[in-house]
């Protein structure tokens, strides 16, 4: 009987405080909490990659899709139609009749990079805690999230990952590499 | 260097996808690479692959490399960079316009890799993490192996421990395990059946003597036979095989026999040769059937051979010799002619027996005649003593791995490593036309990886020097987004490539790939053999003349088409064949020294006939109850022959001497039974091997003893006597 009514006192406390708690819980775990509830299953997106031997910056269009649980298609349409695909733990690329898989173990930079994207756009926090440390700024309304390699074979290639969004909407994933080269994806809600 | 296989059975397997209990961190002793597929141990299978990129692809050649070639590589290079993978292999791509590493390393990469997650291999089921381990020692160095096994073992326990994951459990498989284990099994069941055989003797004996004495007296020759003949095969073969001793443990009960005579001897107050006569001579019987397995090819057979004749002799000799010398003048040992009464009335059927041995024996021969394809068991398998639950998870362990079955093989031998080559890129030319036709699509050749000498400087010499390239690339990135500086590095790397000496295996020593290559490379001073092993087809069998009618005619190498079971089992069945004779040539030479020694074709008849009987009966009694025959049931047979031959010359006894008295029955009753003891238990053996040999004696034994007193016990005896 004792046992049932502290049950019931700390049901009435968590109702009392609850709005207050969400209102302080701005955490990496409630940014990807948001992120995986509005889950897309189809986006469009621009690419806008800087790459050193080239004058000017590159722009590509596509549409990133993702399908539970564990397949993600990054799918360029213009300028030249090319399809990247995550699936389980095998990259798959697609260009025209070229098509070859790769486990992501023997490509750890672009496995790393489309893996935490898969992460962003699932909202699973911990599939990207794997490759990168991560930190959190701003706050519900408008956050950003940097990332930094923790495997060395990535952190040679890639120097930072930076993805900003508002509530569960993912609107920037930009990654900067160590030879200054970069490449900054926009999804077009 | 032999593998095992690891697996590690763990319910959480993704949680444990660190778990790498062969880090360096604590690198275990005797274990010279140990593989799970982390990425970071192919690292320098591709920066060696990608250096040798021009020498190890296919289709390299003067077209690529002209003006219109390398404008289309430069068209494809800008593509490639703007595309997804581009930004992440921006170096690489532009060291190598013409994608020849992408070549490489599609030819070269596994097809059949297994299962990965989280960056480690995997079982197909997804439940355990896999590991390679290949042990520093040599496959025959069980000793070394044994320990590298524990200490496997051990490393996970403390691992287990450490990570506190209770429910994890592992699982190691291979040749090491299995060859560890098969002597361990065979040594266990040795010891332990030994033990009990002995117990049993033991007990027998004091329940028949009821005397101490007597009991030590007996276990005297036994023992001096075991001690003798172990330590003849010892000095002869340098090591004693654990079947040996097991067969040589079971012989003891043979030897009892002489003790038990010794004894009889001394309650008759007879020590006269008379009671010698048929006992020496019964031991020249077995010595001679023996003598014949010296010859044999198989090994092991000799050993036998070596340590029967030794042992039967040494205790023989210590029966006659040394016994009287240790039985106390005043001893009188207790009459058998109580047991020897029953064996008594057994031989006063008069001849109405006979008549029902010979139906038996005629139905029995008949039964084996009939089921002649269940006869003999020439399939090498009916010897392997691990069970076959053991060898199925090989199996499944094997395939998780994308290990495939390779029964056919084709060997190319040459003077050195580049001729091997050269000959197996021939072949392997060869046998990708073929393979449709031969249901043999799918081999692996090491020409694949490595192709040979000729064939790297042939891309070496399609390979321009860096004036022309220079002038090539200006023409084919005029008007593109990309000049001709920005591909500095691969001009470097083509003028590098072509002044590079042609690789050579040892050039993957330390690599995945070398590790790999190794399998199917056996150096050797003055010949150097290249595998090709040919996968199992998934219908169906290979057509091995289609295959062998392809070879081409080579000069400088030899090239074979094996068939591995078939040549196994070949082997194995010749050692059969060669047994078989050798035990025929045995029973013959038996046949003939008692021929000379009775000087009777009739008393010749009256032993060799029930022993003969004996062996039919046997030998179709065992094919009843599902028993295919291999080498140690024939070995087995051959003591029956040698005991029964015995025994019908003591019951039958030669010359003009009367029939035996009870007593003497009895002693031969008692003998008997020692021998069913020793033998006996060696039938409740887990070991094929061990339990043949026990079936066989603990049937024969007692079998041949009642049809020789059957057969030899007549009417007129009683009359006579």
């Amino acid at each position: 009987m004792r046992q049932l009514l502290s049950h019931c006192l700390i049901g009435a406390a968590t109702l009392l405080f609850a709005p207050l708690a969400v209102a302080s819980d701005f955490s990496l775990q409630s940014v990807f909490d948001s992120l995986a509830k509005r889950s897309p299953s189809t986006t469009r997106f621009v690419e806008q990659k800087k790459i050193a031997e080239f004058e000017a910056p590159i722009e590509s269009t596509g549409e990133l899709s993702y399908q539970a649980p564990a397949r993600l298609e990054k799918r360029t349409l213009t300028p030249e139609a090319e399809s990247l695909i995550l699936d389980d733990d095998m990259l798959i690329v697609e260009r025209g009749e070229f098509r070859r898989e790769i486990p992501v173990a023997d490509m750890p930079a672009i496995g790393a990079f489309v893996a935490s994207l898969r992460g962003f756009v699932s909202g699973n926090l911990e599939n990207v805690q794997q490759a990168f440390e991560l930190t959190l700024s701003g706050d519900t309304k408008k956050w950003t999230i940097h990332g930094k390699p923790v495997e060395s074979a990535v952190a040679r290639i890639v120097e930072t990952i930076e993805v900003s969004g508002s509530d569960g909407q993912l609107s920037v994933f930009a990654v900067a590499l160590t030879s200054g080269d970069s490449s900054i994806l926009t999804l077009i809600k | 260097l032999a593998l095992v296989i690891a697996a590690l059975l763990i319910s959480r397997a993704p949680f444990l996808a660190d778990m790498s209990i062969f880090l360096p961190r604590n690198p275990i002793d005797g274990v010279s690479s140990a593989l799970n597929g982390r990425s970071s141990s192919l690292a320098a299978d591709e920066a060696l692959l990608f250096d040798a990129r021009y020498l190890l692809a296919s289709g390299v050649s003067a077209d690529e490399f002209s003006e219109q070639g390398l404008r289309e590589s430069v068209t494809r290079t800008i593509s490639l960079l703007r595309g997804g993978v581009g930004l992440f292999a921006k170096d690489n791509i532009l060291r190598d316009p013409t994608g020849a590493a992408p070549r490489v390393f599609e030819t070269v990469s596994d097809k059949n890799r297994p299962r990965t997650e989280n960056g480690v291999w995997v079982t197909r089921d997804g439940q355990s993490l896999l590991f390679v381990v290949r042990t520093a020692a040599q496959g025959t160095d069980l000793d070394a192996q044994e320990k590298i096994l524990a200490k496997l073992d051990q490393a996970f326990v403390e691992l287990r421990k450490e990570l506190n994951l209770s429910d994890a459990t592992i699982t190691l498989s291979g040749p090491p395990l299995f060859a560890v284990q098969s002597r361990d099994m065979i040594r266990g069941d040795v010891v332990r059946l030994s033990t009990i055989g002995v117990g049993l003797i033991v007990l027998f004996l004091v329940f028949v003597f009821r005397s101490l004495p007597a009991v030590l007296i007996t276990l005297v020759p036994m023992f001096s036979a075991v001690a003798v003949g172990a330590a003849a095969v010892a000095a002869v073969f340098g090591s004693l095989h654990g079947l040996t001793l097991g067969f040589g443990a079971a012989l003891i009960g043979e030897t009892v026999d002489y003790a038990i005579y010794h004894l009889s001897s001394v309650r008759n107050k007879d020590s006269s040769t008379a009671v010698w006569r048929p006992v020496r001579l019964g031991v020249m019987t077995s010595v001679i059937g023996f003598a014949v397995l010296l010859l044999s090819g198989f090994p092991g057979l000799a050993q036998i051979a070596v340590f029967a004749i030794s042992g039967l002799v040494a205790g023989y000799l210590v029966a006659k010799w040394i016994l009287p010398v240790l039985t106390p003048t005043q001893f009188a040992p207790r009459s058998l002619a109580g047991v020897g009464k029953m064996a008594d009335r057994l031989m006063q059927f008069g001849s109405a027996p006979r008549l029902l041995i010979g139906a038996v024996t005629i139905g029995a021969v008949i039964f084996s005649l009939t089921h002649q394809d269940q006869l003999w068991d020439s399939d090498i398998a009916a010897l392997n003593p691990i069970a076959r639950s053991a060898q199925q998870m090989d199996q499944v362990l094997r395939e998780s791995l994308g290990e495939q079955g390779a029964r056919v093989m084709v060997m190319v031998r040459a003077g050195n490593e580049a001729q091997a080559f050269e000959a197996a890129h021939l072949v392997t030319a060869a046998m990708t036309n073929a393979g449709p036709g031969a249901n043999a699509s799918g081999f692996s050749s090491p020409t694949q990886i490595l192709p040979p000498p000729s064939v790297q400087r042939a891309n070496q010499a399609a390979l321009p020097d860096s004036e022309q390239l220079k002038q090539a690339l200006a023409v084919a990135t005029e008007g593109q987004l990309l000049s001709a500086k920005k591909f500095q590095r691969f001009s470097d790397d083509v003028q590098a490539a072509r002044s590079r000496k042609p690789l050579s295996s040892a050039d993957f020593s330390g690599t995945q790939i070398g590790a790999r290559l190794s399998t199917l490379l056996i150096p050797g001073q003055q010949e150097f053999t290249v595998l090709i092993p040919v996968n199992d087809p998934s219908t169906g069998e290979i057509k091995l003349n289609v295959l062998r009618d392809a070879m081409p005619e080579l000069t400088d190498a030899n090239v074979d088409v094996l068939d591995l079971k078939a040549q196994t089992n070949n082997l194995y069945g010749g050692y059969l064949r060669e047994a078989v004779t050798l035990s025929a040539l045995g029973a013959l030479a038996i046949a003939f020294l008692l021929a000379w020694r009775l000087r009777s074709m009739r008393a010749l008849a009256g032993i060799a006939l029930p022993v003969t009987a004996t062996l039919s009966i046997v030998i179709a009694a065992l094919v009843f109850f599902g028993q295919s025959l291999h080498l140690l049931h024939l070995i087995g047979l051959l003591l029956v022959a040698a005991v029964g031959s015995n025994y019908a010359l003591v019951v039958g006894q030669y010359h003009d001497d009367p029939l035996p008295d009870p007593a003497t029955l009895g002693a031969l009753c008692v003998a008997n039974a020692t021998t069913l003891c020793g033998y006996g238990v060696l039938a409740a053996s887990s070991v094929p091997l061990l339990s043949a040999l026990g079936m066989t004696v603990g049937l024969g034994a007692p079998l041949v003893l009642l049809t020789s007193l059957l057969w030899i016990g007549r009417g007129e005896s009683r009359a006579r006597r």
